[in-house]
């Protein structure tokens, strides 16, 4: 009897056992694989799934959500032999939960050795500077890469990302020191330009003033010309009147009026302030050969009259005041 | 029937108790079932004079047929989802046009959606040429042409 109340109470823990292992609650965002005797059969979705157990089993639980998996920090030598650190972050979504089960042993593992890999690859065929400039081609690269590699396993790679770049300290500190010379370089360009230009200016500026001035003498020397001509025509005018004068009336008139200035100059001499002694540079003979002439004129009046000799000193005194 | 003086079907609906709220504690392990067969037998035993093993009989049976009651229930009224889609993204992708972004040759090529790139089968297309999504097998999305015959080309 005893022992026929165990069995019995056995029998009910066993279905009890039987029937949790039996239903398969899968929640959202996972898949289970079914396994018939140790064969593949189907996926339970998420929900409520009975699969009786004995002949069948859950293989495996896969995660269907997006997972994030990062890629461990590493060192990459790059095409010009800089060595530089690097990690990224590897976004991805099983989307076969069977091939994602079966078709790789260890997926999470097998997706990390294929992102640094063709990392190493990408990285590896650009020179430091585009490394560090292009990760935008690196991550599309690589993407592509992944992508196509992982397609057999059921898996989409949704996103590759490098995380950071790290060259090397003293590298950093030179492309520091490059920056700043290129900076100067341009300050100092810049700076040599503005001179250039403001040299071109100001010449220009100088070369037109100097252009306006010329064409500013220029134009006072014509006038200047003519009003020499002017002045001469005039000048001539007057001789020609003078002699026509001459011309029609006496060659003594002439002589009067030559004489009279000389004299009247003589005077002049004799007025100036510290004239004790007069000099006569011009040429004496002239004045002399005047005198022959005031002379003459003296003689004819004699000849004519008499009454004109009294009047020369009085014009002559008229005439220097 | 008595155990230290209380009746047993009062100690089976004290365990189809214990049973529900060991159910509320500790969710997903389906005790709610056994709580529910633990009751019945407990009614049962209430009303009939049965044997101890009796009892346990009644009761896995109890067990299996409310679980398969249950599972029967739950598949006839399956309570629908806001969102049926959810992780299942080619399922999502189905209806989108698309850009070819490496032509499709010989069935298989890749296409642009969103800001990442898929692979694709198809009938062949020049990168550029806008394709409709229309199914998607694996990680790998089936694409057809769109309509009204030329493929507009779209720089991006």
């Amino acid at each position: 009897m005893g022992i026929a109340i165990i069995a019995i109470i056995a029998l009910g823990v066993a279905v009890l056992l039987w029937l949790f292992s039996s239903i398969k609650m899968v929640r959202q965002g996972y898949q289970y694989t079914i396994e018939h005797f140790g064969r593949f059969t189907t996926v339970a979705r998420p929900g409520l799934g009975f699969y009786p157990a004995f002949f069948y089993r859950v293989g495996r639980r896969i995660n269907m959500m997006e997972q994030v998996l990062d890629i461990p920090g590493q060192e990459i030598i790059t095409k010009d032999n800089a060595m530089i650190q690097t990690d990224g972050v590897v976004f991805f979504q099983v989307l076969d939960a069977a091939k994602a089960a079966y078709e790789v042993s260890d997926l999470y593992v097998a997706i990390m050795q294929l992102t640094t890999t063709n990392l190493r690859t990408v990285m590896g065929s650009m020179d430091l500077d585009e490394t560090l400039s292009k990760r935008d081609e690196i991550n599309a690269r690589l993407l592509s890469v992944v992508d196509q590699a992982t397609e057999a396993w059921g898996v989409k790679i949704t996103r590759v990302e490098i995380k950071d770049i790290r060259p090397p300290a003293d590298i950093v500190n030179a492309m520091g020191r490059q920056m700043k010379a290129e900076r100067e370089k341009r300050a100092v360009i810049l700076e040599s330009e503005g001179s250039r230009a403001s040299a071109i200016l100001r010449a220009e500026g100088e070369k037109q003033s100097q252009i306006l001035e010329a064409e500013g003498r220029r134009e006072a020397a014509f006038r200047d010309a003519e009003a020499r001509e002017r002045a001469a025509q005039a000048e001539a005018t007057a001789t020609k009147l003078v002699s026509d004068a001459i011309e029609s009336g006496s060659a003594q008139a002439i002589n009067y009026f030559i004489a009279q200035k000389y004299v009247e100059a003589v005077g002049q001499f004799a007025n100036s302030p510290n004239a004790k002694t007069i000099l006569f540079p011009v040429e004496a003979t002239q004045l002399i050969g005047t005198l022959g002439g005031i002379g003459e004129l003296a003689k004819e009046a004699l000849a004519k009259g008499g009454e004109a000799s009294p009047t020369v000193p009085s014009t002559r005194g008229g005439g220097g005041r | 029937m008595e155990i230290g003086g209380i009746g047993v079907h009062w100690l089976w609906l004290l365990g189809a108790s214990v049973l529900a709220i060991l159910e509320l504690v500790v969710p997903g392990v389906f005790l709610i079932w056994v709580a529910a067969a633990a009751a019945l037998t407990g009614v049962v035993a209430a009303l009939l004079p049965l044997g101890l093993p009796f009892q346990f009989i009644l009761f896995a049976l109890f067990a299996v047929g409310s679980v398969l009651a249950g599972r029967h229930q739950y598949e006839r009224n399956i309570v629908p989802s806001t969102d049926p889609l959810l992780n299942d993204r080619i399922a999502r992708l189905i209806g989108q046009t698309v850009v070819v972004e490496t032509a499709i040759e010989g069935g298989s090529g890749r296409v642009r959606v969103g800001d990442g790139v898929w692979n694709a089968r198809g009938p062949d297309l020049p990168a550029g040429a806008r394709v409709r999504v229309t199914g998607g097998q694996g990680t790998c999305l089936t694409v057809e042409p769109v309509a009204a015959g030329t493929p507009q080309i779209e720089r991006s």
